[in-house]
């Protein structure tokens, strides 16, 4: 009968050990939960609004997520590595990592910084887009719209007329 | 006199260059619900990323434009200055038709002298900031894209069509149901994403996966989008696999040192699709590595998944035997693949040995960490549960033992 006690209270706390670990592995909360170290996001902040590449410090990750929905359906997927910068298109993003465990869902905004740089050549101006958006540019020449122009990110066209105006490319 | 004119000319066209007007505004869009009678304020940064006397004046124009109120219309921006904030104030009517509306902020600097060169800069440039106001549809409507992604690394094909609800009720069953074409017009495979709801003003993606498991080539996917009681059609163009051509064989027969070698270069077409005008060169270089032959076959038309024989002559006269390196390029279009070989020239035999062709195995790393840390973590487990074990078993012996003890 003791017997039977023993092996009673035994095998409970050994169940009890078990699902303990068990327990600890798969639904604990927080970044550092018992023997599971979870992705320790550094930066980017959540939240972060910037018009420039984004600075990834992430510790124990493998992956990183990012896409322009939550439920990450068609994620850009990118191996972690220190100095990670990520140029990204002007938009609203969610990202994550991912290493033993899922990170926390954060996200990041893209502003579009609308630039044109103009500098006067023998052949007519240089009309160079210095912003991070692909841009529309309208040229005009007395009052008059002469000619629509696009121009990506980095790139310049020499250009006639007397007035250049850019704006977002739709 | 005429040298000095000439550096004359030399400086100021350097000065003309240099000259550099810029200006930028950021964000470049701003995109808001209607919202009847509202007012809202949205804050935009000028910016002087030269660091220049800049005169600036600011225009709205657009449909919206008596809408929209400015705190400044023209100022001037010092070289010290470089960036500048500005509000725009909406006052949205009562009544918007449905869709996107728009108002435009124009920004223009005036053209000035330059800081640095004290070039002018006789144009003016500009940049524009775009209000937009989404004006709910009466009723259910969806807005939606259609795009294909991949074949990724598992050959996998990814549909995603993000959808955004425009109407002003939610859209409660939407889902896409994609039919795959190859170039022939016909069905080579079906798939359908899950049902999803998406309310009012909201984005959500259907997303599905193919395995695309058919021959390389182009194919089209024709999405139909059913939300609620309505359908939509969308389609794109994909492409699986390379177009390219392989290289199965390359053999000669019945060859006598001295006469023409019949070089007979079995090609295949792994393209789902004809492959016009290819045509194989061919070059056998010499001990010093100086190429002593270059040949080159007719041009050949290769149907979809077949393979074609294409030949090249080398008349050996004058060749002694040995090894000679060679090469083989398989050209049509823009594509060329080069191959290298080795020809064992004999009397009788002229024995083809491919080389340079490593297969190596892919040997994606990315886990690897993770893999070690989870194996020492269920040794850690399974010590702990022996250890666990092992004191219990001590415990109960001592507690028999007592029991024993106090009977």
């Amino acid at each position: 009968m003791e017997r039977k006690m023993i092996y009673l209270i035994d095998a409970a706390l050994l169940v009890g050990t078990i699902l303990a670990i068990s327990g600890i592995m798969f639904y604990g909360g927080g970044e550092i939960t018992g023997l599971i170290v979870g992705p320790t996001l550094n930066e980017p902040s959540d939240g972060l609004v910037t018009t420039r590449a984004v600075l990834f410090s992430i510790e124990n990750a493998d992956v990183i997520f990012i896409d322009d929905n939550a439920e990450f359906t068609s994620p850009e997927i990118m191996n972690v590595h220190d100095g990670l910068e990520v140029v990204l298109e002007p938009g609203l993003y969610y990202w994550k990592a991912t290493g033993l465990r899922d990170s926390e869902i954060r996200t990041l905004t893209i502003e579009s910084r609308v630039e044109l740089r103009l500098r006067e050549t023998d052949e007519g101006y240089e009309v160079i887009n210095g912003g991070n958006a692909r841009l529309n540019v309208d040229v005009y020449e007395n009052g008059v719209l002469k000619d629509k122009v696009v121009i990506d990110v980095d790139e310049g066209k020499i250009l006639e007329g007397d007035r250049f105006i850019g704006g977002e490319y739709e | 006199m005429n040298n000095l004119r000439a550096i004359y000319f030399v400086l100021l066209a350097i000065l003309l260059a240099s000259s550099v007007s810029a200006i930028g505004i950021t964000p470049g869009g701003t995109t808001i619900d209607f919202e009847a009678g509202t007012t809202k304020e949205i804050d935009f940064t000028i910016i002087n990323s030269e660091g220049q006397n800049m005169e600036i004046i600011i225009l709205v124009q657009g449909e919206l434009n008596q809408s929209v109120s400015l705190s400044e219309v023209s100022f001037v921006m010092g070289p010290e200055e470089k960036e500048k904030k500005v509000r725009a104030t909406i006052t949205l009517p009562a009544r918007l038709e449905p869709g996107t509306r728009e108002a435009e902020i124009v920004v223009i600097q005036l053209p000035t002298k330059s800081e640095t060169s004290g070039a002018f800069v006789g144009a003016a440039v500009g940049v524009t900031k775009k209000i937009r106001v989404n004006v709910p549809y009466p009723g259910k409507y969806a807005e939606a894209d259609f795009s294909v992604i991949g074949p990724d690394s598992s050959g996998e094909v990814h549909f995603v069509l993000p959808v955004i609800s425009r109407g002003e009720m939610n859209l409660a069953r939407v889902r896409a149901d994609i039919e795959i074409y190859n170039s022939f017009g016909e069905v080579v495979d079906r798939v359908s994403t899950a049902q999803i709801e998406v309310p009012s003003g909201q984005r959500k993606e259907l997303a599905v996966k193919w395995g695309a498991d058919v021959t390389a080539g182009n194919y089209r996917a024709v999405a139909t989008l059913v939300y609620d009681e309505e359908t939509r059609k969308l389609e794109k163009q994909f492409a699986v696999g390379q177009r390219r051509l392989e290289l199965k064989e390359v053999r000669v027969n019945d060859f006598s040192l001295g006469e023409i070698a019949k070089f007979e270069i079995m090609v295949e077409n792994s393209w789902g699709e004809l492959i016009r005008d290819a045509f194989a060169e061919m070059s056998i270089y010499g001990a010093n590595g100086q190429a002593i032959a270059e040949l080159k076959s007719p041009n050949y038309d290769l149907p979809p998944l077949e393979n074609k024989l294409m030949t090249i002559f080398w008349d050996t006269a004058g060749i002694k035997k040995g090894v000679y390196g060679s090469s083989i390029v398989l050209n049509f279009g823009e594509y060329s693949e080069q191959h290298e070989l080795e020809l064992e020239v004999s009397d009788s035999s002229i024995n083809v040995i491919g080389a340079g062709y490593v297969i190596s195995a892919d040997s994606s790393g990315g886990g690897g960490m993770s893999s070690g840390l989870v194996t020492i973590l269920v040794t850690a487990i399974v010590v702990l549960l022996l250890v666990n074990l092992l004191w219990f078993i001590y415990f109960r012996k001592k507690f028999s033992e007592k029991t024993k003890k106090r009977n």
